[in-house]
C-alpha cells in the first residue's frame, strides 16, 4: 500500500466517521458476516491495483453506489411487503423526461423556451427536479393502486409499468437524449464532492440512517412487517395492510425520481434507455443484503451494505480489466450464493 | 346496570356463495357468563363467532351490546368494542417476536416515534406468567410449537382487556393439562365479570365448563341448555344431528370378507399427527375412519399412500414389508388413493378424460418401442367410462366440464385401470348429489365384492355406516375404538358420542 492510498482511504474514512460519529451505526457493524465479506473485499481490491484505494477511485465507487443503493431502499420496502417494483429503472427515465416536458409547457407559457438547439435544457432546473419527483412518486403510487386495488399481481404490473414507461419516455422525447451541460448547477448532485465526500453518497447515507431508524424503531416498521409477514395478522389487528403497500411504491418512486437526478447530473444527460436493467440490479443488492422474497423478513442495513459490496465488486472487475460480462457471471453467482447462504441459515434456526 | 345483556344477537343471518351458514339465529351472552356453542362441523359456529369478532358481517340481524345497537365491520371496531377472540389457527407473524405480535398495532412509545421494545419485554412476561407459560417474548413466533402459538393468541387477546373473550376451538391441539390450565383460566376470567364464548368439539369438557349451551345445526339455533338442566352427552349429541329423514339402505355383505389382511399396519406414528395406529385391511372389506377434523385421519390416510412420510412403524401388503414414501411407491406396491381434494390433487383439470384415465398405467399401455398406443389408450378410456357411466360428450372432454361427480368417477376409474389391491378414498362424496352418493356407495361395493381392499374416511357418519364393515374412530391421533357392523353399537349416535367425548 502507498502512502498515496494510505492518505485517501483515511481521508475518505476519517469524513465519514466524523458525519456519522453521533449515530449507533458503528454498534451494528460489529455483529455482521457481510461487513467482514466488505472488508475482505476491500483487502482484494488493494491487492487488484494501485488505483483502487485511490480516493477518485472510492469517490467513483460511492457514487455508483449511490445510485444503485437509493433504488435499493425503496425496492427494500417493496419486497418486505411481500411485493416487487420492476419498473423502478423505466421510472427513473421516464420521470425525468416528463419533468422537462411538463416544465418546458409550463415555462412557455411565460414566452420562456427552456430548450434551446432541440436538445439543450438551458433553464427551469428547479422546476424539473421537483416534478422529477412528484411524477417519480405518482408513478410509484400508480403501480401500488393497480397492484392492491385492482389486484393485479405485483409482478405483472411493474413489469407492464416497465415496457409502457420505456415507451412513454420515447415518444416525449421523440427518442432525443437531452442535455444539461448548459444548466447551471444542474450537476451539483452527481459531482459536488464535500469533505472528500461525495454529496450524493452523503444522501444515500442520509436516506439509509433514516430508513433504518423508522423501520426498525417505529410503529410504521411493524406495520410494514406485519403486512408482508402476515397480511391477515396485520389486518386482524387492525392494520391497513392496503395502504401500507401502497405506500411502499410510493417510497419506491420517490428511489427512482432521486437516483435519476444523481444519475443525470452526473452524466449531464437523459435519455429513454437510460437505467436499463436497473431494477434487477435493485432486486438483486435487497437480496443480497438478506431480505427474502417470502415478505416480512429482511433489514435495511442489509440492503444498505450490499449495495456497496456490489459497487466493489464492480469496480474490482474493472480494476482487473475484464470486460463487463464478467460481472454479470459474478453477479449472478453473487444472488445465488448468497440466497442459499440465507436460506439455509434459517432452515437451521428454525430446527433449534 | 339494565336488564339488557352484555351482548345480544337478534335474528342474525349469513350466507356465502351456496351456503346458508346461519339462519336467524338468536344469541346472548352476559358478563361472568360462560357460554358454549356446539354443533357438527359446518353448523356456523366459526360463522357465528366471526361475525361477532368483525370478520364477517351479517346480512340480516342485529347486534346490541348493553342494549346499543352497534355495527362490527371490521376487527378494529370489535376490540373497541370489548371484543377479543382466540382464533382457531393462531394468527401470528411468524418471522416477529412474541412480543411484537402481542403489541401489534398497539405498541408502547418512548417519545413520539420510537418504539419502546423494554416496556413491551416487560409486560409480555406479565402476561405469559398470568397465563402459566414460560415463553420468552423475545423468540420468533415461528420458533414456538403449535400450543405456545396458541397461548401467545390467548395472550394477545387478553392484552385488549376485553369484556367479551371468544375461544375459537382451541383445545384441538391441546393436551389434558393444558386443557386444564385452560380452563382454569376460563374461570379465574369469569370470575372478573369477563364473558366467555367457547367452541369446543369436546363434549364432556363443555359440559362441565358452561353455564349455558347453545347448540347449532344447519345455521339454526335448535336447543339451549343450562346448568341447572341435567344436560347429557346423548341428549346434545341428538340436538346436533337431529332427525334423519332419509332411508339408509343397509348392506350387509360380510360374507365377502376374506381372512387374509391385505394390508398390515403396525404402529405406525408421525410425530404432531397420529401415534401407535394398528389395524389389518382384509381383502374384500370396507374399512371405515371417523373422526373429526384434526384428528389425523386425513394425514394417516396420506402417509399410507406416501405424500407424507412417517415417522415410526411399519406397513405390510399381503404379509410383505413395504416401504412408502412416495405415491409412486404406493402405486407400485397395489396401493391407490383418492383424496379430499379430487380436482387439485386427483385430476389435470384442463386434459381430458381419457388422458386422466390412463395416467396411471401408461406404462402398461405402450408397445415394444415403448410408444404409447393410442388405441389402446383409447378403449381402455371408453371401458370405464361405460362401466361407471361417466356422463361425457366424450373422452377427448377436459375434465375440467364434467359435474363433481362424474369427476370423482374419473379418479377412480384411473386406480380401477392400473388394478389395485387396496383403494382409500378420503370423503368420497363430497361436494357430490344425493344421487350420485348412491352410485359411488354402490361402486365400492362392488370392488369390495371384487376381493379389494378398500379405506374409506369420511366426515358424514351415515355414509360410513351405509357401506362400511367396519369403522374405526380416531380421536387426537390415535384409534380409540372399533365398531363392527354386526354389533347394536354400530349406529351414529354411538359413534358421535365416542368422537365427542
Amino acid at each position: 500500500m502507498n502512502l498515496d492510498s494510505k492518505n485517501s482511504i483515511s481521508q475518505l474514512l476519517s469524513s465519514v466517521r466524523e458525519i456519522t460519529k453521533e449515530n449507533k451505526f458503528l454498534d451494528l457493524i460489529k455483529k455482521n458476516i457481510i461487513v467482514l465479506i466488505l472488508i475482505f473485499l476491500l483487502v482484494l481490491g488493494t491487492l487488484t491495483s494501485g488505483t483502487f484505494l485511490s480516493l477518485y477511485n472510492l469517490q467513483n465507487i460511492a457514487i455508483n453506489v449511490s445510485i444503485f443503493g437509493i433504488l435499493a431502499i425503496g425496492q427494500t420496502l417493496v419486497l418486505l411487503t411481500k411485493q416487487i417494483d420492476l419498473s423502478v429503472g423505466a421510472n427513473m427515465a421516464f420521470s425525468l423526461i416528463a419533468a422537462i416536458k411538463i416544465t418546458q409547457i409550463l415555462m412557455s407559457q411565460f414566452g420562456v423556451n427552456i430548450i434551446q438547439e432541440a436538445n439543450y435544457v438551458n433553464s427551469g432546473m428547479l422546476t424539473i427536479i421537483v416534478f422529477t419527483i412528484v411524477v417519480s412518486n405518482l408513478i410509484g403510487l400508480l403501480n401500488g393502486i393497480i397492484t392492491v386495488k385492482a389486484k393485479v399481481p405485483p409482478l405483472i404490473t411493474t413489469l407492464g409499468m416497465l415496457y409502457a414507461l420505456r415507451g412513454f419516455a420515447y415518444v416525449l422525447s421523440k427518442g432525443h437524449p437531452l442535455y444539461f451541460t448548459y444548466l447551471q448547477g444542474f450537476n451539483w448532485l452527481g459531482t459536488k464532492i464535500l469533505f472528500n465526500v461525495p454529496v450524493c453518497f452523503l444522501f444515500y447515507l442520509v436516506i439509509g440512517i433514516v430508513g433504518i431508524l423508522i423501520l426498525k424503531y417505529t410503529k410504521i416498521g411493524t406495520k410494514i412487517y406485519a403486512t408482508g409477514g402476515n397480511e391477515k395478522a396485520a389486518i386482524y389487528s387492525g392494520i391497513n395492510s392496503d395502504l401500507w403497500r401502497i405506500i411502499v411504491y410510493g417510497v419506491s418512486g420517490f428511489c427512482a425520481g432521486f437516483a435519476t437526478l444523481i444519475y443525470s447530473s452526473r452524466l449531464e444527460s437523459v435519455e429513454v434507455a437510460q437505467a436499463t436493467g436497473y431494477e434487477f440490479i435493485s432486486v438483486a443488492i435487497v437480496v443480497i443484503g438478506g431480505t427474502t422474497l417470502e415478505g416480512g423478513r429482511g433489514r435495511l442495513f442489509g440492503t444498505f451494505l450490499a449495495a456497496i459490496i456490489l459497487g466493489v465488486v464492480i469496480n474490482i472487475i474493472t480494476l482487473m480489466g475484464l470486460i463487463v460480462w464478467y460481472q454479470n457471471i459474478i453477479i449472478g453467482i453473487i444472488i445465488i450464493s448468497a440466497v442459499f447462504a440465507y436460506i439455509k441459515g434459517i432452515r437451521v434456526k428454525k430446527r433449534t | 346496570m339494565n336488564n339488557e345483556p352484555l351482548l345480544k344477537l337478534v335474528e342474525i343471518s349469513k350466507t356465502f356463495p351456496g351456503v346458508k351458514a346461519l339462519r336467524e339465529v338468536d344469541f346472548s351472552v352476559n358478563y361472568g357468563e360462560v357460554v358454549s356453542v356446539v354443533g357438527q362441523n359446518g353448523a356456523g359456529k366459526s360463522t357465528l363467532v366471526n361475525i361477532i369478532g368483525g370478520i364477517y358481517t351479517p346480512d340480516n340481524g342485529n347486534i346490541f351490546i348493553n342494549g346499543q345497537k352497534v355495527r362490527i365491520s371490521n376487527p378494529g371496531i370489535a376490540e373497541k368494542l370489548g371484543i377479543g377472540m382466540v382464533h382457531q389457527e393462531p394468527t401470528l407473524v411468524p418471522m416477529m417476536t412474541v412480543s411484537a405480535n402481542l403489541f401489534l398495532n398497539k405498541e408502547h412509545l418512548k417519545n413520539i416515534f420510537f418504539l419502546n421494545f423494554e416496556k413491551m419485554k416487560e409486560e409480555s412476561n406479565k402476561i405469559l406468567d398470568v397465563l402459566g407459560f414460560n415463553i420468552n417474548p423475545e423468540t420468533l413466533v415461528e420458533n414456538l410449537s403449535l400450543v405456545e402459538r396458541g397461548v401467545v393468541e390467548t395472550a394477545k387477546a387478553m392484552l385488549l382487556n376485553p369484556r367479551i373473550l371468544i375461544f375459537d376451538e382451541v383445545t384441538a391441539t391441546l393436551g389434558i393439562s393444558e386443557v386444564e390450565r385452560l380452563f382454569k383460566l376460563i374461570q379465574e376470567l369469569k370470575s372478573k365479570g369477563i364473558a366467555i364464548i367457547f367452541i369446543s368439539h369436546r363434549l364432556q369438557e363443555t359440559i362441565q365448563i358452561s353455564d349455558r349451551i347453545v347448540v347449532l345445526r344447519d345455521g339454526k339455533k335448535v336447543g339451549e341448555f343450562n346448568r341447572k338442566d341435567k344436560v347429557s352427552l346423548k341428549g346434545i349429541i341428538n340436538l346436533m344431528i337431529g332427525e334423519k329423514v332419509e332411508e339408509r339402505k343397509e348392506r350387509a355383505k360380510e360374507i365377502y370378507i376374506y381372512d387374509e389382511p391385505i394390508l398390515t399396519v403396525k404402529n405406525l406414528s408421525k410425530i404432531g399427527y397420529f401415534k401407535d395406529i394398528n389395524f389389518n385391511l382384509y381383502k374384500g372389506e370396507i374399512l371405515g375412519f371417523a373422526g373429526l377434523k384434526g384428528a389425523g385421519i386425513t394425514e394417516l390416510l396420506k402417509t399410507l399412500y406416501g405424500t407424507l412420510i412417517k415417522d415410526f412403524g411399519d406397513v405390510y401388503l399381503k404379509n410383505k414389508k413395504v416401504i412408502i414414501q412416495k405415491p409412486r411407491d404406493a402405486i407400485k406396491n397395489g396401493i391407490g388413493m383418492i383424496t379430499n381434494d379430487r380436482q387439485k390433487e386427483g385430476l389435470a383439470l384442463i386434459r381430458s378424460i381419457e388422458e386422466n384415465i390412463t395416467i396411471s398405467s401408461l406404462d402398461y399401455l405402450t408397445n415394444m418401442f415403448n410408444f404409447l398406443k393410442p388405441n389402446i389408450l383409447r378403449r381402455s378410456a371408453e371401458r370405464y367410462i361405460s362401466t361407471l357411466d361417466i356422463k361425457t360428450t366424450s373422452l377427448k372432454q377436459e375434465a375440467l366440464y364434467l359435474s363433481g361427480g362424474n369427476q370423482q368417477k374419473v379418479v377412480l376409474a384411473k386406480l380401477l385401470l392400473r388394478g389395485l389391491d387396496v383403494i382409500i378414498v378420503d370423503e368420497p362424496t363430497k361436494g357430490i348429489d344425493v344421487k350420485t352418493k348412491v352410485v359411488m356407495h354402490n361402486l365400492l361395493i362392488e370392488l369390495k365384492e371384487k376381493g379389494k381392499g378398500i379405506i374409506v374416511a369420511s366426515p358424514e357418519i351415515p355414509e360410513l355406516l351405509s357401506i362400511c364393515d367396519r369403522i374405526l374412530i380416531v380421536a387426537s391421533g390415535r384409534i380409540v375404538k372399533e365398531v363392527k357392523r354386526s354389533t347394536n353399537l354400530f349406529n351414529e349416535s354411538n359413534i358421535l358420542e365416542t368422537m365427542y367425548s
